[in-house]
């Protein structure tokens, strides 16, 4: 677990000093200027526009942050040679590829972290409230991350950078697109191959499903409250964490047989 | 290196997890849908004529749903300043598409379509009456744990727009079932902060709600129910006062008001149950003037006598001509009958050139009314394409915004104290776009039957 942690922490600093945080700056940025576009708005609308651009805006930051990453942590090593250094080490491979997206993932947080005080501040700003609300919003945009990060890393263990960086975007928007997949997957009126629905199902249970992160319509319209809110959120973490440890423990399989 | 059969054996454990990963999908899927829209609405909005752009699709469907909503609002609004009507209507079905729970979208773009699409003369089409109704019911199909869409169906248009106060009082009555919910949900669940709020928000829907619901059972000429219904709102008054819900001033000027209803309201019907009787004749009469094409003086007589400097305590009076009661005027196609729309898709959008509605209403002064309604100016909201035409006046002593209440204490609440030789019409059906009858109510009516050509022709004609 001590060698994960340094190869990690190793991962987490070598992301700062790659100054990746300058995303949030940007992203702070166009929040704040974003505050004051909408003024001219009614402050019903206002605020929904705020509270929807923000959470969009945090969430498709951290996915080119997440997919960035993933996609170069190992090549990268491989590139430049470091990954001999390590690996003549006693050093697991497993342990390699575990600490390698742990610091990743401590990067994409620290990231959602500050964006999210950034956002949180400003809903404070305009509500004149605390809306911790708005914390379930985020705290489930990084459970989507987490599961994107785990997919670029996956197919970084035998794809090229470029390669991968379109399929995982391809696998995200697919996996956003879920309501689409489960209309394809249903035919009550028996029109259609069986063999296309259950393929549609198939995808609709298999592919990683990013819309299911999607909760932010209550915390935009506060009079809605969805039943059993708390038994989603959970079962929404359960998700993240089986999923990333499918892609995990695939990605290491594959690695453990990766000439280097 | 990992030995061969443990590889095997992690990778078919890792496999395995995907037995559990669907299990989760398929429960998570029904909570799934209360968060996202319907694919087969979006579907709609990209092929059909509402002409959403794809990108604006891939949008609500990628985190950026609720503000590609937001944003589109914001453009509807523009349409409407600019008064570009017909972009309306779509934009309002594909927003509510892609967020069902954009409340404000719902009771903006309803009360738009009743009451702001008008003609020259700033009467409004009524051809979007169906589809306002059909958007806020869609709007409460989406959206049943919020009284206030209730209430906003059962006044702004049930009541106000269209008098129809069987509807009116169904809606009041389902939103206050509503609202006691909450309030049993909030306390069976002390600790749910959530509910507690839900609670809070609904006790004090009672100021729209509760007094609509009394008003409405008034109208129905139900004073016992109305009564009832005020005490009722009194002590909600009272227990969210002692509460400490919403501002106290509003509250406790609410409750003050409320005391003012229940005692006009006890008095009135002490004193309507003698002065009501016997009947007198209203002697309704109206005359319709073909003054040019498209062109109509609606005019005629009511004995509209009510009770004169009427003293509430001690129920002193005079009887007189009061002014101010309305008639109801209404042009229609012979054979049109307001359609319930169900499905409120983007083709139920397109309104019926061909079909062609105006209602107005005209007021009484010392027993006479008259008004002159051009129809001309408006070719696109009257085409006039029909082959027949009905014209109806009416007096619905039931209704607040034509009837003062000094009028209705001569002739009842339903019109019980109100005769006519001619035109007294007891079958409870309001002309318009009311849905059914309302039993016992008494109206005054005169239906005139025009040809096409009674409308279009020159110079001057009278019909009687």
């Amino acid at each position: 677990m001590s060698t994960i942690w340094l190869i990690a922490n190793g991962t987490f600093g070598e992301a700062m000093r790659r100054k990746i945080l300058n995303v949030f700056l940007f992203v702070a940025l166009a929040i704040i200027v974003m505050t004051f576009a909408f003024t001219s708005f009614m402050p019903r609308q206002e605020l929904v526009l705020i509270k929807s651009m923000g959470l969009g805006v945090i969430g498709l930051a951290g996915v080119f942050i997440s997919v960035i990453l993933g996609i170069n942590l190992i090549p990268n090593e491989i590139e430049r040679r470091t990954i001999y250094t390590i690996l003549s080490k006693p050093v697991q491979r497993s342990e390699f590829v575990l600490g390698k997206f742990l610091g990743g993932l401590m990067t994409v947080f620290s990231n959602i972290a500050l964006m999210g005080l950034a956002f949180l501040l400003l809903i404070v700003y305009k509500e004149h409230a605390i809306n911790l609300d708005v914390l379930k919003g985020i705290l489930m945009i990084f459970f989507q991350l987490m599961i994107v990060g785990a997919l670029a890393l996956f197919f970084s263990v035998f794809l090229s950078p470029f390669v991968n960086f379109f399929l995982t975007f391809a696998i995200y928007l697919l996996g956003s697109l879920s309501s689409i997949t489960e209309s394809l997957a249903k035919d009550p009126d028996h029109h259609k191959n069986a063999f296309v629905t259950g393929f549609f199902y198939l995808v609709h249970v298999v592919i990683p499903n990013f819309a299911n992160y999607n909760i932010q319509n209550p915390i935009i319209h506060p009079e809605i409250h969805v039943g059993k809110e708390g038994l989603y959120i959970v079962q929404l973490i359960v998700y993240a964490i089986l999923y990333t440890t499918i892609l995990l423990t695939l990605a290491v399989a594959i690695f453990e047989r990766r000439e280097v | 290196m990992m030995s061969n059969s443990k590889r095997q054996l992690i990778l078919v454990l890792a496999l395995l997890l995907f037995i559990p990963i669907g299990f989760l999908q398929v429960n998570m899927d029904p909570t799934r849908h209360k968060y996202e829209p319907d694919y087969g609405n979006v579907k709609s909005a990209v092929e059909n004529k509402g002409g959403l752009p794809i990108e604006m699709a891939l949008g609500a469907f990628t985190g950026f749903r609720e503000a590609v909503a937001g944003l589109l609002w914001v453009r509807t609004d523009e349409f409407f300043h600019n008064g570009d009507y017909e972009a309306i209507t779509p934009m309002i079905r594909i927003i509510t598409w892609l967020d069902p729970h954009f409340i404000d979208v719902y009771e903006t773009g309803a009360w738009h379509m009743d009451y702001n699409f008008t003609d020259a003369d700033q009467r409004s089409d009524r051809r979007y009456i169906p589809l306002a109704l059909s958007l806020m019911r869609e709007g409460i199909k989406n959206n049943p744990d919020l009284p206030e869409l209730y209430s906003d169906l059962a006044f702004t248009h049930y009541y106000r727009k269209i008098s129809d106060f069987n509807m009116s009082r169904e809606y009041y009555e389902r939103g206050m079932k509503k609202i006691i919910e909450i309030e049993a949900d909030a306390k069976a669940n002390p600790n749910d902060a959530n509910k507690k709020a839900a609670a809070q928000q609904a006790a004090l829907q009672i100021t729209t709600l509760g007094h609509g619901l009394a008003h409405t059972y008034e109208a129905l000429g139900m004073p016992d129910e109305a009564l009832k219904q005020w005490e009722y709102c009194y002590k909600a008054h009272m227990d969210n006062l002692a509460a400490g819900f919403g501002g106290q001033f509003g509250e406790s000027s609410s409750a003050q008001n409320v005391q003012k209803q229940i005692q006009e309201m006890t008095m009135r019907r002490k004193w309507r149950a003698t002065m009501t009787q016997p009947p007198v004749d209203y002697k309704f009469d109206a005359q319709l003037v073909r003054v040019a094409p498209k062109v109509f003086e609606m005019r005629g007589k009511l004995n509209s006598i009510g009770a004169k400097k009427f003293v509430l305590e001690t129920g002193a009076h005079e009887w007189g001509l009061i002014d101010g009661t309305r008639i109801e005027i209404r042009f229609q196609d012979a054979d049109y009958k307001t359609p319930e729309i169900n499905n409120f898709s983007l083709n139920s959008l397109s309104l019926n050139p061909n079909l062609t509605i105006m209602q107005d209403s005209a007021s009484v002064r010392d027993g006479k009314f008259s008004r002159k309604i051009d129809m001309s100016k408006d070719p696109e909201m009257y085409s006039f394409t029909a082959p027949k035409y009905t014209v109806t006046m009416w007096f619905n002593p039931s209704n607040h915004s034509d009837t003062p209440p000094q009028v209705q204490d001569r002739i009842g609440w339903r019109g019980e104290g109100m005769t006519d030789s001619r035109y007294l019409d007891t079958s409870g059906i309001v002309p318009g776009d009311t849905s059914g009858p309302q039993p016992g109510l008494r109206l005054l009516k005169k239906t005139f039957t025009l040809t096409h050509e009674d409308v279009m022709g020159q110079g001057q004609k009278v019909f009687e």
